[in-house]
């Protein structure tokens, strides 16, 4: 089995199954990020597709400064904010509050054992899609694709304290948006 | 919150992420053991984190792989037909071998002409004539960059309704920042949109700035590319029309009364294989040189069905052609 460079090296001399391999690599991995940061299977989808196509053409240009999926992720990541940009929002915070219900009470002083007994994927799910884009990247980037700060910091061009900082604000709206389904659950 | 607190908060989050150092884990250790709140803070953001990691994983269906190395198979075509640096030289020499072309369909057009449309059927598949403006590809690229309200907007809208007139808007805006490029398909083909983006790749452009309404006569796009600057200097406007007789009529009429130089590389209702053929016999008649024949067997014409005819005009505008052509 060849190693990421080699194969790297294999798909700039014309070996097209070279390439095969490294989509076949990471392509549930950024389908699964892209997934969450996108919102639907359908947007990742196109957009994990299109990051493949444009890595595939623009692979010459890739200076192994970072690793390949580091790379990758940035052509994604920039795909999923310019598709973003072109169209028109489907959802929006409002509509998927609405879709909770009433209007959410202060919880802030819920233990945390409430949380805990609630295990609904499905929550979990529409508390992040509520996040910003801002935070739910970053929190996908460190929870479910289990970066360091190095890499996140890397990824999105930021700062490390930046990251820290905002990963942190993340964790905290998330929380804050779990009690709120919870109890508009109940 | 104390700007000290937030410190404090960040902290425990990143020791929670195992990014801190000894002196750091040490620090957050001290405020975990001394305040109730930091702890009960500690809790909550480690379930935060655990709730998240709890979403399943998702997985892309079986053929992926192969969906994407279909899509990079075309974009190798692409590039090895149309490298994207060299897409100004291609587009000179496209022009200044449909130019040459030009000649031989101006004397053509000169006979049709003063016989109204298609007379007989040896001028069918020569040039296309009248018929009542289509609204679509005959606005001007300066009428795009003005971000001007353009008439049809509102027909189209009417059809789309409030939220495609929205995308509209925006796809014109979008356009408006970068007026460079503007290909119009018109045409209730199922695979405008397939010939639209084939067309576009071998031209090296990539589609940017695409919006895609479906009004109920068909289809349009915008687009903006990145053959922008190239195509620019000379204030090419291509139009790739897919339609049918009618429509490319008014197609050809409305480019023609422009001020612009029209040069119409290939209209044709023959098969997909007879249409590249005679372009190719266009351009090898033509006194281009071989790599600009060789750019031109480059463009492709697309089958596009038995009744439907395949076209692609070239408008030029820059004052020196427009002298030329006088």
């Amino acid at each position: 089995m060849r190693d990421e460079t080699q194969l790297i090296q294999a798909v700039l001399t014309g070996d097209t199954d070279a390439f095969g391999d490294l989509v076949t690599k990471y392509q549930n991995r950024l389908f699964n990020t892209m997934f969450h940061v996108a919102g639907s299977r359908e947007e990742a989808e196109d957009i994990v597709q299109e990051a493949f196509v444009q890595a595939f053409v623009k692979l010459d240009s890739f200076q192994g400064a970072s690793g390949f999926y580091t790379w990758l992720y940035r052509i994604a990541f920039n795909l999923s904010i310019s598709r973003r940009r072109r169209r028109r929002p489907e959802s929006s915070v409002d509509a998927i509050r609405d879709a909770f219900g009433a209007e959410p009470k202060d919880n802030r002083d819920q233990p945390p054992q409430r949380m805990m007994r609630k295990e609904d994927v499905k929550l979990v799910q529409q508390a992040l899609a509520v996040l910003s884009e801002q935070h739910r990247t970053v929190l996908v980037l460190r929870e479910i694709e289990g970066n360091c700060y190095e890499t996140i910091a890397d990824i999105l061009d930021l700062p490390i304290g930046t990251v820290r900082s905002r990963l942190y604000r993340a964790r905290l709206q998330l929380r804050d948006e779990l009690k709120k389904s919870i109890l508009e659950s109940e | 919150m104390s700007e000290n607190q937030l410190s404090n908060e960040e902290l425990i989050s990143a020791y929670i992420d195992g990014e801190l150092d000894t002196e750091g884990c040490a620090q957050v250790k001290a405020l975990l053991e001394e305040n109730s709140a930091y702890r009960r803070l500690f809790d909550e953001l480690r379930e935060v984190g655990d709730q998240v990691r709890l979403i399943p994983n998702q997985q892309l269906e079986q053929g992926f792989r192969d969906q994407v190395l279909r899509e990079t198979g075309k974009s190798t075509a692409a590039v090895v037909m149309v490298p994207h640096q060299a897409a100004f030289r291609r587009i000179g020499y496209v022009l200044a071998g449909a130019l040459a072309v030009s000649t031989i369909i101006a004397l053509i057009w000169g006979f049709t002409r003063s016989s109204s449309v298609f007379n007989s059927p040896a001028e069918r598949g020569a040039i296309a004539l009248d018929g009542e403006s289509d609204g679509f590809s005959a606005e001007s690229i300066s009428d795009f960059a003005d971000g001007g309200e353009l008439p049809w907007i509102a027909q189209v809208a009417a059809a789309l309704g409030t939220s495609s007139q929205d995308r509209l808007r925006e796809g014109l805006r979008e356009f408006s920042n970068s007026p460079r490029l503007l290909v119009t398909v018109q045409l209730s083909h199922q695979s405008s949109l397939d010939i639209l983006e084939q067309t576009l790749s071998q031209f090296g452009v990539a589609p940017s700035a695409i919006i895609n309404v479906e009004p109920q006569t068909g289809t349009c796009y915008f687009v903006s590319g990145n053959l922008a600057d190239e195509i620019m200097p000379n204030h090419a406007r291509l139009v790739f029309a897919n339609a049918t007789q009618a429509e490319i009529e008014s197609t050809f009429h409305q480019l023609r009364s422009e001020s612009g130089r029209l040069v119409t590389l290939q209209i044709s209702e023959t098969p997909y294989d007879r249409t590249v053929e005679r372009r190719q016999s266009l351009a090898t008649k033509s006194d281009t040189h071989a790599d600009q024949r060789r750019k031109v067997k480059g463009l492709k014409i697309h089958p596009v069905g038995p009744r439907q005819m395949a076209v692609l005009f070239i408008v030029t505008t820059s004052s020196e052609n427009q002298d030329s052509d006088k």
